[in-house]
Formats: C-alpha cells, structure tokens, sequence
C-alpha cells in the first residue's frame, strides 16, 4: 500500500471510530436499568435498594442534609413515579434518563452507573433543579 | 541500516518526537482530567479509558486540524503569492501554477519522473494536486473529528453541571466549538506568517528552509 493511501485510510478508520464511539454509547441499557430501579425502589419502599443505586456522594450529602441515614432520607425525597418510558444519552463517564416525566442523572463509579442526581426540576436556560445530588 | 537512518533522518525523528509528546500528552490530560474530577467528587479514570475518551481525542484532533490547514493553505497560497526576499516564497516572476515545461509534466517529463506525472490526463491533473487533496482530506477528517469528539466532551461537561446535552448541529455553532478551532488557527497562522517574513533577514545556516548565510535580504525563492 502506497504512503498516501495508508494515511487517507488511517485518517478514515479514526474518523470512523470517534463516530462510533461518541454515539455508540447512547444505548447502554445499564443506564436505564439503574434509573428505573432508583424509582422503583423508592416507590415500593424499598430505602436500602435505592440507596445502593446512589453514587457514594450522594448518599453522604443525602445523610448529611437530612440528619438520617439514607435508606430513610432517600424515602422522604420525591423522585417519582416508575414509568416504562426511558430515553437515555451517554456521553462518556455521564448520562441523563428521563423516565416519564422523571429527569436523573448518572455517572460511572468503579465501573458501575450510578445516580448523581434525581428529584430533578427543570430551569428554563439554566442547570436542572435536583433535591438529590452531589455535595 | 545505518544510511536507511541517514537518509530517512527527518521523518524517523519527528515521528518519535511525535509519538513521544503524544504519550506525555496522555499522560498530563489523564492526571489533570482526575483532578477535575475529583474536585467534583465524580470518580477518576483509568488511563486506558482516559486515551480512549472523547476529552483525549478532541485536544488530539483540535490541534491535528489546525496543524494540516497550516500547511493546506500555505501549500495554496504559495502557488499564488509571493514574499520578496523570502525562501519561503517563489521567484517573483513566477505565481500560478507554471507551465507544464516547468513542472516536468506529459512530454516533459523526466523518465525518472512518477508515473503519473507522464501519462496526463485526469492522472496528471490528480497527481498535480496530491499533496493539497491529502493534506487537506486529513484537515477536514480531523476537523469532523474534533466536532463529534468536542460535542461528547462538551455534553459530558453539561451533564455533570446537570444541564441538557446539545445537539451535534448545535455544538458546531456553539462557542466551545470555535473557541477551540480558532484559538489553533490563529497561531498557525502567525508562526507561518512570522517564518516567511523573518527569513528574509534572518539565517540559519545548513537549513533547508533558510537561505545561504551570505544570501542578499533581497534574494526571493532561493533555499539553503
């Protein structure tokens, strides 16, 4: 193969392999789980399932903004109702799910996706309003 | 093997200067992107995931992008215009794309010259261009690549400040985009522009890209 067309090929192959990795990873199923799971547990009353679906920061400020622990904390909060319908957009170590009428947001902690923030409000040209979420 | 790296000398050492800062780039993005995201209290990445984010591949290709539309234009813009007194510049009777006698083309061909040179035809005209066409392939590849990655690099920056993602056409106009574009044109263009302008009175002797040490400031299109 020819230098020249080594390099158009090269050039072509990480073109190609930026494209699928940015959109690629818009239909990770595991986001969506994590989400739905967050407001079924809640809705069913289940404290500690919630809380383990919660990234460790937000447990902590969960616990600290509350003055309980976060199996109890996280069931005063208003997260929602489940709901069959999930969207779903990844972009790299974040995510957003919006479940029904629900907003949350999510982010990779050791691997796994976790939530960040939920109870989400929405602030015309401004961040998401989140009763639960990083300190 | 020792005259293969005399002879081939310039492109074996920057492409190890290129892979080496490649790798300390990755290195020192990796460390500071940690840092934000410990600030943040998200949790930090490996360095595998990190040489495969879309942080890494948008500062990778914002500045490949810039780096071959430096030398698309300069390639364009020499066949045209001209700097008295620099070697950056042809002899100033000489802007256009010269005559086929000049450029060794068709019945002028060397019979030494490539292929394509001799055959004419769209061959000929294709090959006449070759270096811009790739040159610029390469710019608009890396450029379409900065795009997609800085628009996962920016939504992901949305997310964490909870805030919805942008849409691919949105980011393209949207001011991150532009600012890491423009921000590596401007100074390709300078450091371009300064090198045609200072050679003409400046020297560095044995350099293919200075004139001859006793070469008059006034000498256009003569190169060491």
């Amino acid at each position: 193969m020819s230098p020249l067309r080594l390099v158009i090929r090269l050039t072509a192959v990480a073109a190609v392999a930026v494209l699928v990795a940015a959109c690629g990873g818009a239909q990770d199923p595991d986001v969506a789980r994590v989400a739905t799971g967050l407001l079924d547990a809640v809705d069913s009353g289940d404290g500690a399932g919630a809380c383990a679906l919660l990234a460790p920061p937000v447990r902590t400020e969960l616990e600290d903004t509350s003055g309980s622990p976060c199996a109890e904390a996280v069931l005063e909060e208003d997260v929602g109702a489940p709901s069959d319908t999930t969207e779903v957009e990844v972009f790299d170590t974040m995510a957003r799910a919006v479940v029904g009428s629900e907003t949350l947001f999510l982010s990779r902690f050791d691997g796994r996706w976790l939530v960040v923030a939920a109870a989400c409000d929405p602030v015309a040209g401004k961040p998401y309003d989140c009763a639960v979420g990083m300190p | 093997m020792r005259t293969f790296l005399r002879h081939n000398a310039l492109s074996l050492a920057f492409g190890l200067l290129f892979l080496v800062s490649l790798a300390g780039q990755s290195v020192a993005g990796w460390l500071q992107l940690n840092d934000l995201q410990s600030a943040e209290h998200f949790d930090t990445v490996s360095w595998t995931a990190y040489v495969a984010s879309s942080d890494f591949a948008v500062d990778v290709a914002e500045n490949w992008q810039s780096e071959f539309l430096q030398f698309w234009v300069y390639l364009m813009a020499t066949v045209w215009l001209l700097q008295k007194g620099s070697p950056e510049s042809k002899e100033l009777d000489k802007a256009g794309r010269e005559s086929d006698e000049d450029q060794k083309v068709g019945p002028h061909a060397l019979p030494d010259s490539p292929a394509w040179a001799r055959t004419g035809g769209w061959r000929t005209r294709v090959y006449s261009s070759s270096l811009a066409i790739v040159m610029g392939a390469i710019f608009l590849g890396s450029w379409l690549v900065q795009s997609v990655a800085g628009w996962a690099a920016f939504n992901e920056q949305r997310l964490q400040q909870l805030q919805v993602p942008l849409a691919w056409s949105d980011y393209v106009r949207n001011a991150d985009f532009w600012s890491r574009t423009l921000q590596n044109w401007q100074s390709e263009f300078l450091a371009v522009g300064t090198l045609a302008v200072l050679a003409i009175y400046l020297r560095q002797r044995g350099s293919s890209q200075s004139k001859p040490v006793g070469e008059p400031h006034g000498a256009t299109g003569i190169e060491g």
